[in-house]
């Protein structure tokens, strides 16, 4: 069981699909998140479905489901960008709630604004038709494994 | 009453009425909320206790078992609402707008988790909420967090159902 993401990972950088690695992980699984490449880092898809509900009567995605989707796509990125084969743990996350989350698509990309040695520090944003107009932003710091292999 | 100051706005009382009961009912219409299984557990003046149960499909790190932290963002997030509702008496509509979360240690597999939310400050349109949350003892906390909920008075009720 342990070697099962880091092999996923390392399959990953191989073939540069990372749904496998997602989908490894139970919660972002449960959430039904959907990877899609991009060049600057995997774009994480959360498509509109009635358990990420919170305000059923709007109704919008839970605040919180809309923090794990934005945790979720900094640890992806950070596994991505060869940091880590590891799910790297989280210290702290601080999201910025920036508009009413509707139940449809819901997209997030992370950048890495400052890699140290031991710490990742991240910013994502998250987003549904236009990009322009995100739902959601978040910066966060990351614990990094020592060793990576 | 942390500061004693609580005030029932005239523009809250339209809303229904808080209770234990009726904040179950409400929860269990949530449906992430009961899709993850949290319960209010005690719910009183300016503080709320929610439940967690363990649940595998709910781990973030196959290779330790540790819930993801999006989970207890989730649920901490919910329960401020919570603590903030049991404060003003009211379900007032609210949204949240900033919410930071410390996690201090990684949740302990297989174990259930706790949080508790003390809502500090209600003015017209902004409440302070803080939480922590723990496994078996809460001196002893996985996650600390603070949160911002903006009031929405003017909006019609976010409530359905059986709430009076």
């Amino acid at each position: 069981m342990t070697t099962t993401i880091v092999d996923a990972v390392k399959a990953a950088r191989e073939s540069g699909d990372y749904q496998s690695v997602l989908d490894s992980i139970p919660y972002m699984k449960f959430l039904g998140l959907v990877v899609e490449p991009d060049t600057a880092g995997p774009i994480c898809r959360m498509p509109g479905s009635d358990h990420i509900i919170g305000n059923p009567v709007l109704p919008a995605i839970h605040g919180g489901v809309v923090g794990a989707l934005l945790e979720s796509t900094a640890i992806m990125h950070i596994m991505w960008s060869h940091e880590s084969l590891h799910v790297p743990k989280i210290i702290n996350l601080t999201v910025e709630y920036l508009r009413s989350a509707r139940v449809v698509d819901t997209y997030a990309q992370a950048i890495i604004t400052k890699q140290g040695r031991r710490i990742a520090n991240m910013r994502v944003e998250a987003w549904q038709a236009d990009r322009a107009k995100p739902v959601a932003a978040a910066h966060a710091h990351f614990l990094l494994p020592r060793a990576e292999d | 009453m942390a500061d004693g100051d609580q005030i029932v706005r005239p523009e809250w009382a339209r809303f229904p009425a808080v209770s234990i009961a009726g904040m179950n009912e409400l929860e269990e219409t949530i449906p992430q909320i009961r899709a993850l299984g949290i319960q209010v557990v005690s719910m009183a003046g300016s503080e709320a206790v929610s439940r967690l149960p363990y649940h595998p499909q709910l781990v973030g790190d196959p290779e330790t078992g540790v819930v993801h932290g999006g989970v207890i963002t989730t649920q901490i997030d919910n329960l401020c609402a919570v603590a903030l509702h049991s404060r003003i008496g009211h379900y007032v509509p609210c949204v949240t707008i900033d919410l930071r979360v410390e996690y201090l240690k990684p949740s302990a597999p297989g174990l259930d988790v706790f949080a508790r939310a003390v809502c500090r400050k209600v003015t017209s349109q902004v409440a302070f909420i803080s939480a922590t949350a723990w496994n078996e003892d809460e001196n002893d906390p996985i996650a600390l967090a603070s949160c911002t909920y903006m009031l929405l008075p003017e909006r019609e009720s976010t409530v359905s159902g059986g709430r009076n």
